[in-house]
């Protein structure tokens, strides 16, 4: 009853960003502060004590050239607490930027573009740059990077005696064969950053390539939704709250389903919470237009209103650095944003080798500010389709009308 | 500080009252005991209510320090209330779960509360204190952890399922949390009524009539439940300190001029319960359109936006859609929603007495 209510929060960010605007309203315009010597505050997050271990250690080792010196903070509430920081008008120095937030980011000028001023900035990976680019400017370098493939698991495969599926009919085939009562043959989250692959496999997407127009209402678009929508109600794909799961990987660990389609994040949490469970990592099927998959990307972006930018460069040049990303890439198994690593993290888990390939189709799940309404509807519609009270016709004229509000054409 | 303290004397001898210079000190001094209280009170409530409000006049981002927001006139409350749009029809979408939500929890908390509150006033009842424990042990416990254990009884193969599925024929594997279908459309479709009759095409705040009337979704009750469940206690004690205010010479007054057991309850006791009830039902409603912690913990708005509410809409808009003055327009208008529905009530309340 008695509990701290959103608005008080909001309240109190208001109150603290008024009190410390004007303390700090000058910073920013500096020249930047000396890159030796500096004290820097990191902000980041983490999704296992795994990562959390690797990120600490990154962060030791810089600590220990004696350059600058920087303080971690892994926060559990991170968008609450960085939107809290720069607010207030005192960010930390350098922090985690989730792809899909950039546009916002960018838009508001809260970060210093920092992007080619990394060593060898050549090498990363286009898509990557592009996720982390708004209107023309190359904001921040890309930390590491997942795509979605499709993660089986062999003994079911080897026990029905088919191979890892390459095109729609197969997999929707594979699915049929696999699903026995309460075990689909495939669950996946019914949100956009699934079905979203499946979308790039057919051609579709929801807006065009310069994000200007929605481009929902067109055949290819209907063929994917209807694609994957028909799989649903025939009971062979399902979602994971369907069989008691939170996520794919949780419904493949759990033996309630034999295939599911999810990033390389899964392999951390197999290797954490299903250790016995076998299983595969294959690329996607090929759809009506060719293969396709998502990426998914964070980057170490610096704060505008940094007092120590060229100490915060620093730190980031140490981070993205090809040893230190291989370092970081290896334990927790996110793919290094810089092509001339692909071969050498590949060296040891070849079988991870499918999202790797992803890269060279995968498109950026990234659009523009505020587009995250237009997602929202769109993934409300998916969950409809999967549940099967909603039409194709329906999600897409609710998504076009959403987006194209947010877009403003 | 010392300026709070110095300000109120010279106001009080404005007003005449401090004519003496006795009464003049113990102004000051009744002043400077209730000083940190009121700062503590200007700081961290008046202050952030009265920036609140003029963020939601500005256009913020909450990414960058407040000074460098524009004004946005009444764009904000525009694009809640008045520009057709999906901003709108989410606001709406909220609304209407919060409604509902509302409708339910309300008198289901306040009833139960009170039967439980005749139960364990009972003067009969062995181990009372033990029964006053158990049912107020739910409000003290956090409110996030309960709502991961109700996570774990509803789910598909949950305890809830499985006990209604030893008392019903066949098995039941309904996804509590993910069902977004409304219970009144369930029912509605018991009677072959699937699709919206031609009367209910129409829309408002770009939702349609028939989606307004969709009831609560399957998930959004079983977060009815929940909440229902873990605010009981503490509207129980309530009642019972209601209840045991009252005068014993009453009851038994009524009992000699020959009262049965039900009269001396719906004359003697529930009149005199009357401001108990009238502070209960407040305080249910405030809480009640302020559902956050449950919609975060279980649902995150979903299934298909059925459990989105306005305080879950504002958290999502301010910190995940940097829209911060949205955010507290939002704020404001459930503000607004919460006096009209409280001054219902005092209607009410007021005219049966």
């Amino acid at each position: 009853m008695f509990r701290t209510r959103p608005a008080v929060i909001l309240g109190a960010v208001v109150a603290l960003a008024l009190t410390t605007a004007t303390a700090c309203g000058d910073s920013g315009s500096g020249s930047g502060g000396a890159a030796t010597g500096a004290k820097l505050s990191m902000f980041a997050f983490s999704s296992s004590p795994a990562e959390d271990a690797v990120l600490r250690k990154a962060v030791d080792d810089y600590n220990k050239q004696g350059r600058n010196t920087v303080e971690l903070k892994v926060l559990p509430e991170y968008d609450t607490a960085l939107t809290t920081a720069l607010a207030g008008g005192q960010p930390p120095d350098v922090f985690y930027i989730n792809d899909n937030k950039l546009p916002d980011f960018g838009k508001n000028g809260v970060l210093e573009p920092i992007g080619d001023k990394v060593d060898n900035p050549g090498d990363f990976y286009d898509t990557l740059k592009q996720s982390f680019t708004y209107k023309g400017t190359y904001y921040c370098a890309p930390k590491d990077f997942s795509t979605l493939q499709l993660v089986y698991n062999t003994a079911d495969f080897a026990a029905a005696g088919i191979q890892p599926p390459t095109t729609w009919d197969e997999l929707a085939a594979a699915a049929k064969k696999l699903t026995k009562p309460g075990h689909p043959g495939l669950v996946m989250n019914p949100e956009f950053y699934r079905w979203g692959a499946f979308m790039a496999e057919a051609g579709a997407w929801p807006t065009n390539d310069d994000i200007t127009k929605m481009t929902m209402d067109t055949p290819e678009m209907r063929q994917a939704l209807q694609y994957v929508t028909d799989n649903h109600k025939a009971g062979n794909f399902g979602t994971p709250a369907s069989v008691g799961a939170g996520w794919g990987g949780e419904a493949l660990g759990k033996a309630k389903t034999s295939m599911t389609v999810e990033g390389n994040w899964i392999v951390g949490a197999m290797q954490q919470d299903f250790p016995n469970v076998k299983y595969a990592v294959a690329e996607l099927p090929t759809g009506p237009k060719g293969k396709g998959t998502m990426t998914f990307s964070v980057c170490y972006g610096v704060a505008k209103a940094s007092k120590n930018k060229s100490a915060a460069i620093d730190f980031v040049k140490f981070l993205t650095s090809p040893d230190e990303q291989f370092a970081v890439t290896k334990q927790f198994p996110v793919m290094p944003s810089r092509k001339s690593l692909a071969d050498k993290w590949l060296a040891d888990k070849p079988e991870l080798k499918a999202f790797v390939s992803g890269s060279e189709y995968a498109k950026k799940s990234v659009f523009v500010p505020g587009f995250k309404t237009a997602i929202d509807t769109l993934n409300d519609g998916i969950q409809g389709l999967a549940k099967g009270n909603k039409s194709v016709d329906d999600v897409i004229t609710s998504t076009q009308k959403a987006g194209t509000d947010v877009l403003g054409s | 500080m010392t300026t709070v303290v110095d300000a109120p004397p010279a106001q009080a001898k404005s007003r005449g009252r401090g004519k003496s210079r006795i009464a003049g000190r113990q102004t000051l001094a009744g002043w400077l005991f209730v000083s940190p209280a009121l700062v503590a009170l200007l700081a961290f409530f008046v202050a952030p209510i009265l920036l609140a409000l003029w963020v939601s006049f500005r256009n913020w981002s909450g990414l960058t320090p407040i000074s460098d927001s524009t004004s946005n006139g009444a764009h904000n409350y525009q694009d809640l209330l008045a520009r057709s749009g999906v901003v709108r029809g989410d606001f709406a979408k909220s609304l209407r779960n919060n409604l509902y939500y509302v409708l339910g929890v309300v008198p289901a908390q306040t009833i139960l509360a009170f039967l439980l509150a005749l139960v364990v006033n009972a003067k009969l009842l062995k181990g009372r204190t033990f029964f006053r424990t158990a049912f107020y042990f739910p409000s003290v416990t956090s409110s996030i952890a309960v709502a991961f254990i109700f996570v774990f009884l509803f789910s598909p193969a949950g305890v809830v399922n499985t006990v209604l599925s030893a008392l019903l024929p066949g098995k039941v594997d309904t996804v509590w949390l993910d069902d977004s279908d409304g219970l009144i459309h369930i029912v509605l479709g018991w009677l072959g009524l699937h699709h919206a009759p031609g009367a209910l095409s129409g829309e408002f705040l770009d939702l349609s009539w028939w989606d307004w009337l969709s009831g609560p979704s399957v998930a959004l009750s079983s977060i009815m439940v929940l909440a229902t469940w873990t605010t009981t206690g503490t509207f129980m004690l309530m009642f019972l300190a209601g209840l045991q205010s009252i005068p014993v010479e009453l009851d038994e007054a009524a009992m000699i001029d020959g009262a049965t057991n039900r009269q001396r309850f719906f004359r003697v006791t529930l009149p005199m319960m009357k401001p108990t009830l009238f502070l209960v039902l407040t305080l249910g409603v405030i809480g009640t359109w302020q559902v956050f912690d449950q919609v975060y913990a279980m649902t995150a708005g979903g299934p298909q936006k059925t459990t989105l509410t306005p305080a879950y809409l504002v958290y999502r808009e301010g910190f995940e859609n940097t829209a911060m003055g949205r955010a507290a327009a939002i704020a404001f208008i459930v503000f607004v929603i919460i006096l009209i529905f409280t001054g219902i009530q005092r209607l009410v309340l007021r005219k049966e007495r």
